[in-house]
C-alpha cells in the first residue's frame, strides 16, 4: 500500500457550493478514479447517464418480492456535486465508478432518497444538537440558513474544502453510525481501496459529508484483490423478488423538502441560478421571477416595494457579514417589506417540511417560485422504466386487454383483481383507462363495474413519466396515492375520499410522515358532520374491508383515531344545527356510535387495533344528552346512542334506557320534541320503539298538546317517524291504536298516505279551525252543548 | 419579557426605563462597537442586536425570547428608514421589544405615543402653551413639541403604541412624516414653518391583532410600515423557563416567600401552550380550538403570580393546581362564555388522559371551573 491518501470530498448533496468544490478538484487533480456514492449496481450501465437528458433525472432502485417493498430514489441537477463528478470525470477520461451498496440492501430499508440530508435518526439528533448549538453561538436562525451562511456564498475552494472538512468532522465526531451506515461505509472503502490498491493515478472520492471523515480512515483497513469489489446480491431468493435500478425523469418539486419528501436543500431552483449565476445573479434573478409571480397572481409588488426588498436584503447582507444577500436574506427581506399582515403560522424557510397551515398566500408563491416547476426529460433512447413492463405484465396477468368496453363482477376474486389493477392505473391518471360505471364506496353492496378502455397515444408516455413513482403498480400508485393525500391536506372529506379510493386500488400502507400529517390535517377539521361522515366510510373499511384488503390497515387505523378523537372535540360544544345538517348530524352520531360498538366488540374479542377512549366518548354522550342549551336533535341522538349502547351501560353513571328518554322528551319545549325523537330514533330505533312504555310516553306526550303546540310539533314529529321502516310504523301504529282502545280501525287509518299530498299541518291546521268554529256554534247556541265534535 | 435585574440608580423608580435599567451595557456595547453606524444611530446595527439578544463577552443580557432573524429584519428596517410596524396578540412582548429597539437605536426610548380612542394630533406633533401664544402670539418659544416633534427634531426613534386604536384620521397625519419625512408648522413663519427630520429620526408602531386590526389602517399608512409578526415562544422548555423566573420576581415582589411549585407551572404552560393550539413547532396538534382568550407568554406569568398569592395570602402555602384551575377561570376566561365551555371541554376530554399525580389532581379540581 502507498503512503498516499485518496483525495476525499464530503459534500451536502445538491448544494452547489459543493458542486463547485468538486469540479474545481477533478479539473485540478486529473483523477483517474473518480469514485461517487452512488448505487453501484447501476456501473454496467453508467453509460445511460449521459445520453443528454434534461435534468432533473434519478435512479430509481427497486425491489419487490414477497413481503417487501422497496424503493430508493437517487436524484441528480445540475448543481449535484454528484453529478458534476460524474460528467466532468468522464470528460477528464477517468474511471468513474458508483460506490455505494445497492438499493436493495437492508441498509437502505428506511431510505427512500439515497441524498436525503440525515444518515440516520440518531445522527439526525446529534447533529441538529451541534448545528443549534453553532447557530446560537453565531447568531443565525435555522440550519438551512447556517449552511448558506458557512458554506453558500461565492469564494475560494480551498478554504471551503478546509471549512466542509472540519464541519463534517465535527457533525460526525466520534458516532460509529447505525448498521446500516457502518455496512455502507464498508462497501464504500472497499471501493476506495481497490482504486488505491491499482495504484496508477489520483483517486477523488464524492460522498456525503456524513461518511468522509470514516472513509478516510476505514480504506486502509480494507484489503482487496484486482477485480472491482462485489455489491452483494438482492436478499432471498432473486427468482421470486425483481429488483434493478432505471432512470426515471424527476422535477425540482420533488427535490424540494418543503413536500415533504426526505430531500436535502430546500429551494431547487434557487440553488440552480446559484450554481449558473453565482450568488449576486440569483439574487436578483430571484427578486425578478418573484415579482413576476406575484403580479401575476394579483399580489402587490410595486416598483417600490422591490427597492425596498432589494435594500433590505442588502442590509440583512450587510449585517450578517454576507459579501451578498443569501437565500435568506432574500426571504427576510421579502417578508418585511411585502408582508402587510399580522401571519399565522412561522416563516417557512425558518423550519424544515411541508409547509403549515395558515402560511399567508404571498409565502406560498414565493416558495413555490424558488422551487421551480422543472421536469427532467429523459434522452429518447433511455431504457424504459420499470413500471412500463410491469404494467403490461400485470395487465396480462390480469387478463385484461386495452380495447373496449370491459365487465367486472367484483364479488369473485378474480373481478377483485381486474378492479385493482384498473383502479391503480386511474390512480396514476393514465390516459385510455375510464370508468363508467360502478360503487363509489368501496364497500358499497354495488358488484359490477364497467370500464371503457382503450390505448390512446399519450399512454406510453404517461407511463413512463408515472415510472417515477415506483417500479411497480401497486408502488407508484402508492405513491400517487400519499401525493394526493397531502394535497388533501384539512379536508377530511377529501381524505375520506383519498381513503377510499386506496381502498378499491387495494392499497393500504403509506409513509410515517404522511401518517403525521394527516394526524395533524384532521385535528384542524372544522365540521362535527364531515368528521363523521368521514368515520362512516373509514371505519367499515377498517372492520369490515376484508374483501378489499384494507381490513386492520394501520394508515386506517390512525386516520380513524384521529378522526375519533377530533369528532368528540366537536360534538360538545353547544350548537344550533340548521335544517340542512339534521341528516348529516344524526349520520355522525351514529357513525360515532357503530366505531364504539364495533371496537368494544373487537376489545372482547382480543383485536385491539384503534385507540378509542371508550370512556371519554361515553361521558361526551352523557354530557350531550344532559346538556340543556343543547339542540334537542343533539340531545336526543347523544341519548339515543347511549340507549343503543346496552353493552356499555355498566360504564356510565346515569341509567340509560327507555325511561331516560322519556325524562329527556318530558323536559323539552313542544317544538323541539320531534327533534329529540328524531334523535333517538335515529340512533335507538330497535331498542326503544317497540317499548310499549315508549309508545305510552310518547303518545301521553302528544295528547297532552294544545293545539298551537301541536302544529308546531307536528312537522318535526313526523319526521322523527319516518326513521321507522313501514313495517315497524305499522306494529306502531297498531300500539297506538290500542292504547286508544281503537283496535277496530286498520292501522292504514294511521299509517295510510295523506290525500292528495295535503301538508299535514294544513289538515292540523283546518282541524283546529273546525273545532274552534263548533266551539263559537255552541257558544252562540247555534248547536246543542252534547253535539260531539269529529276529529 | 426582561431579566432585569434592579441596578441601584434605578432601584427607586417603579419601573425603569431600558436606558436607565441597561445603562451599563449600552455603555460597554457603544465603546466596544467598532462597526460602522447608520447616520444618526448610537450603535452600529450589530451592536444593537447584541443589546436585544445579549452578547456573552461584553456580558450584555439577553432580554428577549425572539429569532435572532426576526431582531435583524427589524434593525434591518429600521435603518433603511423605513416605519417598523410590530403586530402581534396581545401579551407578545411587542411593547418590551420597541422600548428595546428604540434604546438600542437612539440610546432612549421615551418618546412615546400612546394610541388610543381619544387620542388628538396635537398629542402627536405639537401643541402650544396658550399664555404664551396669546401674549406672543405664534413662536417657537410657545410650541410644546410633542414625541413626534421631538424625534424629528433630535433625529430619534418615535415610539407609537397601540396604534391601530388611534382614530383612522389620526393615524393618516403620520404620512407626510414618514414619506417625505417633514412635518410643516403653518402657524410658526421662515425657517420654523417646516421642521425636516434629521438622520436617526423613525417610527415603531404596535398593534395587537385581538384589536381593531390593522386591516382598517389605510393602505397608504401600511404602505409605509414594515411588518414583522411577533410570535408567542415556540419553545416549550424557554417558554416554562420565562414564566418560572418571571412569577418569581413577581412574587418576591409582592412580598411571598415560595416561587409557585414546578409542576404546577408545568400544567400552566402546557395548558396555554394547547390552549394556543400550537403544538411543537407550532404545527397543529390534538385537535383542539383556538380560545378567543389572549394565551400569552405574559398572561400565563399573571396567571402564576396570581396562584401564588392566593395560595400565600390565603393559606401560606405554595400553590397547587386547584389554585391553577381557579386563576385560570379567573384572569384568562373571564366572561367569554364560549371560552368557559372550551375550557371545561379541554379539562373533560384532555385534561383526563394525562399522566401524572398534579395531572390528575389538576382534572380533579375541574369542579372549581366556572
Amino acid at each position: 500500500m502507498s503512503r498516499r491518501a485518496p483525495c476525499i470530498v464530503g459534500v451536502r448533496h445538491h448544494s452547489p457550493a459543493c458542486a463547485r468544490l468538486v469540479a474545481a478538484r477533478v479539473r485540478a487533480l486529473q483523477p483517474r478514479y473518480v469514485l461517487i456514492e452512488g448505487p453501484a449496481d447501476f456501473n454496467p450501465r453508467l453509460d445511460e447517464l449521459s445520453l443528454g437528458h434534461q435534468l432533473p433525472v434519478a435512479i430509481y432502485s427497486y425491489l419487490s418480492g414477497d413481503g417487501v417493498q422497496r424503493g430508493s430514489w437517487t436524484p441528480f441537477a445540475e448543481h449535484s456535486p454528484e453529478w458534476q463528478a460524474l460528467v466532468l470525470g468522464r470528460v477528464q477520461g477517468a474511471i468513474v465508478r458508483f460506490i455505494d451498496l445497492p438499493a436493495w440492501h437492508d441498509a437502505m430499508t428506511d431510505l427512500p432518497n439515497r441524498y436525503a440530508d440525515a444518515p440516520d435518526a440518531v445522527h439526525e439528533a446529534r447533529a441538529q444538537a451541534y448545528e443549534a448549538a453553532l447557530a446560537e453561538r453565531l447568531a443565525i436562525d435555522g440550519r438551512d440558513a447556517l449552511w448558506d451562511h458557512l458554506f453558500e456564498q461565492d469564494g475560494e475552494t480551498d478554504a471551503l474544502a478546509e471549512h466542509l472538512r472540519t464541519h463534517f468532522e465535527q457533525l460526525r465526531g466520534d458516532d460509529p453510525g447505525s448498521a446500516g451506515n457502518a455496512a455502507r461505509e464498508t462497501q464504500m472503502a472497499q471501493w476506495i481501496a481497490w482504486a488505491m490498491a491499482r495504484d496508477d493515478g489520483e483517486v477523488l472520492v464524492v460522498c456525503g459529508g456524513y461518511h468522509a471523515p470514516a472513509l478516510a480512515r476505514l480504506w486502509r483497513e480494507e484489503r482487496v484483490g484486482e477485480a472491482e469489489p462485489i455489491s452483494p446480491a438482492p436478499p432471498g431468493d432473486s427468482l421470486a423478488s425483481r429488483h434493478g435500478s432505471f432512470l426515471v425523469p424527476y422535477s425540482f418539486r420533488r427535490l424540494d423538502a418543503f413536500l415533504g419528501y426526505a430531500s436535502g436543500m430546500s429551494s431547487p431552483l434557487y440553488y440552480q441560478w446559484l450554481w449558473e449565476e453565482g450568488c449576486d445573479a440569483a439574487g436578483l434573478r430571484l427578486l425578478r421571477e418573484i415579482a413576476g409571480r406575484l403580479r401575476r397572481r394579483g399580489l402587490a409588488a410595486s416598483t417600490a416595494d422591490l427597492i425596498a426588498v432589494h435594500t433590505h436584503a442588502r442590509g440583512l447582507a450587510a449585517l450578517r457579514g454576507h459579501a451578498e444577500p443569501l437565500r435568506a436574506d432574500w426571504l427576510d427581506a421579502v417578508a418585511a417589506c411585502l408582508l402587510k399582515e399580522a401571519q399565522d403560522a412561522a416563516l417557512p424557510w425558518t423550519y424544515r417540511g411541508t409547509i403549515r397551515a395558515g402560511t399567508a398566500p404571498l409565502l406560498v408563491e414565493v416558495m413555490d417560485v424558488l422551487a421551480g416547476d422543472q421536469r427532467g426529460r429523459l434522452a429518447p433512447d433511455t431504457p424504459q422504466p420499470p413500471l412500463v413492463a410491469s404494467v403490461e405484465h400485470e395487465l396480462a396477468a390480469a387478463g385484461i386487454t386495452l380495447d373496449g368496453e370491459r365487465d367486472i363482477d367484483l364479488l369473485g376474486a378474480q373481478g377483485r383483481c381486474e378492479s385493482r389493477v384498473l383502479h391503480r392505473l386511474r390512480l396514476l391518471g393514465i390516459p385510455g383507462i375510464e370508468r363508467l360505471q360502478g360503487p363509489t364506496l368501496a364497500l358499497a353492496g354495488e358488484r359490477r363495474e364497467r370500464w371503457r378502455l382503450a390505448r390512446p397515444v399519450e399512454q406510453a408516455a404517461a407511463l413512463i413519466e408515472a415510472g417515477a413513482y415506483g417500479a411497480t403498480l401497486a408502488d407508484a400508485a402508492r405513491a400517487m396515492l400519499e401525493a394526493k393525500l397531502r394535497d388533501a391536506r384539512s379536508d377530511i372529506t377529501a381524505l375520506a375520499q383519498g381513503l377510499n379510493e386506496a381502498a378499491l386500488a387495494g392499497l393500504a400502507a403509506v409513509s410515517d410522515a404522511l401518517l403525521a400529517d394527516l394526524r395533524s390535517a384532521i385535528a384542524a377539521a372544522p365540521r362535527f358532520e364531515d368528521v363523521g361522515q368521514a368515520l362512516a366510510v373509514l371505519y367499515p373499511l377498517y372492520r369490515h374491508g376484508a374483501a378489499v384488503a384494507v381490513a386492520g390497515a394501520p394508515l386506517l387505523a390512525v386516520v380513524i383515531g384521529a378522526a375519533c378523537d377530533r369528532a368528540l372535540w366537536l360534538f360538545e360544544p353547544t350548537a344550533a344545527i340548521a335544517a340542512a345538517e339534521v341528516y348529516p348530524h344524526l349520520r355522525a352520531v351514529a357513525a360515532l356510535r357503530d366505531l364504539l360498538r364495533g371496537h368494544v366488540a373487537d376489545q372482547q374479542e382480543g383485536h385491539a387495533g384503534l385507540e378509542i377512549e371508550v370512556a371519554r366518548a361515553l361521558a361526551v354522550l352523557a354530557r350531550k344528552a344532559q346538556d340543556v342549551t343543547a339542540a334537542a336533535l343533539s340531545r336526543g341522538a347523544a341519548l339515543g346512542a347511549l340507549i343503543s349502547l346496552p353493552q356499555l351501560a355498566g360504564a356510565t353513571s346515569a341509567a340509560v334506557d327507555t325511561s331516560a328518554a322519556m325524562a329527556l322528551l318530558g323536559t323539552l319545549a313542544a317544538d323541539a320534541l320531534g327533534d329529540a325523537l328524531s334523535g333517538l330514533l335515529a340512533l335507538a330505533r330497535e331498542q326503544i320503539a317497540e317499548d310499549p312504555a315508549f309508545v305510552r310516553g310518547v303518545d301521553a306526550l302528544v295528547v297532552a298538546l294544545d293545539d298551537d303546540d301541536f302544529i308546531h310539533a307536528l312537522p318535526a314529529l313526523r319526521a322523527a317517524l319516518a326513521w321507522l321502516p313501514a313495517r315497524e310504523r305499522g306494529q306502531l301504529a297498531r300500539a297506538v291504536l290500542r292504547l286508544h282502545e281503537a283496535v277496530h280501525l286498520p292501522q292504514s287509518r294511521l299509517t295510510a298516505a295523506l290525500p292528495q299530498d295535503v301538508p299535514p299541518q294544513l289538515i292540523a291546521l283546518a282541524a283546529r279551525r273546525e273545532r274552534e268554529l263548533w266551539a263559537e256554534l255552541q257558544r252562540w247556541g247555534v248547536l246543542p252543548a252534547a253535539q260531539e265534535e269529529t276529529a | 419579557m426582561a431579566k432585569k435585574q434592579p441596578e441601584p440608580a434605578a432601584s427607586k423608580l417603579q419601573r425603569p426605563p431600558a436606558e436607565i435599567l441597561y445603562a451599563d451595557e449600552l455603555q460597554r456595547l457603544g465603546a466596544a462597537d467598532q462597526d460602522p453606524r447608520p447616520p444618526g444611530w448610537a450603535l452600529s446595527l450589530k451592536a444593537a442586536r447584541a443589546f436585544v439578544l445579549g452578547d456573552a463577552a461584553l456580558d450584555v443580557s439577553r432580554k428577549i425570547v425572539a429569532p435572532v432573524a426576526a431582531i435583524e429584519r427589524m434593525l434591518v428596517t429600521l435603518a433603511t428608514g423605513r416605519g417598523l410596524m410590530l403586530v402581534g396578540e396581545p401579551g407578545t412582548a411587542k411593547s418590551l421589544l420597541s422600548e428595546l429597539l428604540a434604546t438600542a437605536v437612539s440610546g432612549m426610548s421615551t418618546l412615546t405615543i400612546q394610541g388610543g380612542a381619544s387620542i388628538t394630533e396635537d398629542q402627536i406633533k405639537y401643541s402650544w402653551n396658550y399664555a404664551l401664544l396669546i401674549n406672543e402670539g405664534p413662536s417657537p418659544r410657545a410650541l410644546v413639541p410633542a414625541p413626534l416633534y421631538q424625534g424629528m427634531r433630535d433625529g430619534r426613534i418615535v415610539r407609537f403604541e397601540e396604534i391601530t386604536r388611534a382614530p383612522l384620521e389620526v393615524q393618516d397625519c403620520l404620512l407626510g412624516m414618514l414619506s417625505d419625512r417633514v412635518m410643516a408648522v403653518p402657524e410658526l413663519a421662515s425657517e420654523h414653518a417646516m421642521l425636516y427630520a434629521r438622520e436617526g429620526f423613525n417610527i415603531i408602531a404596535t398593534a395587537n391583532t385581538r384589536d381593531r386590526g390593522v386591516n382598517e389602517m389605510s393602505a397608504a399608512l401600511k404602505r409605509r410600515f414594515d411588518f414583522e409578526t411577533v410570535f408567542p415562544i415556540l419553545d416549550y422548555e424557554r417558554e416554562l423557563a420565562l414564566v418560572q423566573q418571571a412569577s418569581a420576581e413577581l412574587l418576591a415582589r409582592s412580598g411571598i416567600p415560595r416561587a409557585v411549585p414546578e409542576p404546577v407551572l408545568e400544567l400552566l404552560v402546557t395548558t396555554f401552550r394547547e390552549l394556543r393550539a400550537s403544538g411543537e413547532g407550532g404545527r397543529r396538534e390534538g385537535g383542539m380550538d383556538r380560545l378567543n382568550a389572549v394565551m400569552s407568554t405574559a398572561e400565563a406569568v399573571n396567571v402564576a403570580h396570581a396562584v401564588g398569592v392566593r395560595a400565600w395570602f390565603l393559606e401560606q402555602r405554595g400553590g397547587s393546581p386547584a389554585d391553577l384551575v381557579d386563576c385560570i377561570a379567573g384572569t384568562v376566561v373571564k366572561d367569554d362564555a364560549d371560552d368557559r365551555a372550551k375550557l371545561r371541554r379541554y379539562f373533560e376530554q384532555k385534561v383526563a388522559k394525562k399522566a401524572g399525580a398534579h395531572w390528575r389532581a389538576y382534572f380533579e379540581a375541574r369542579h372549581r371551573l366556572p
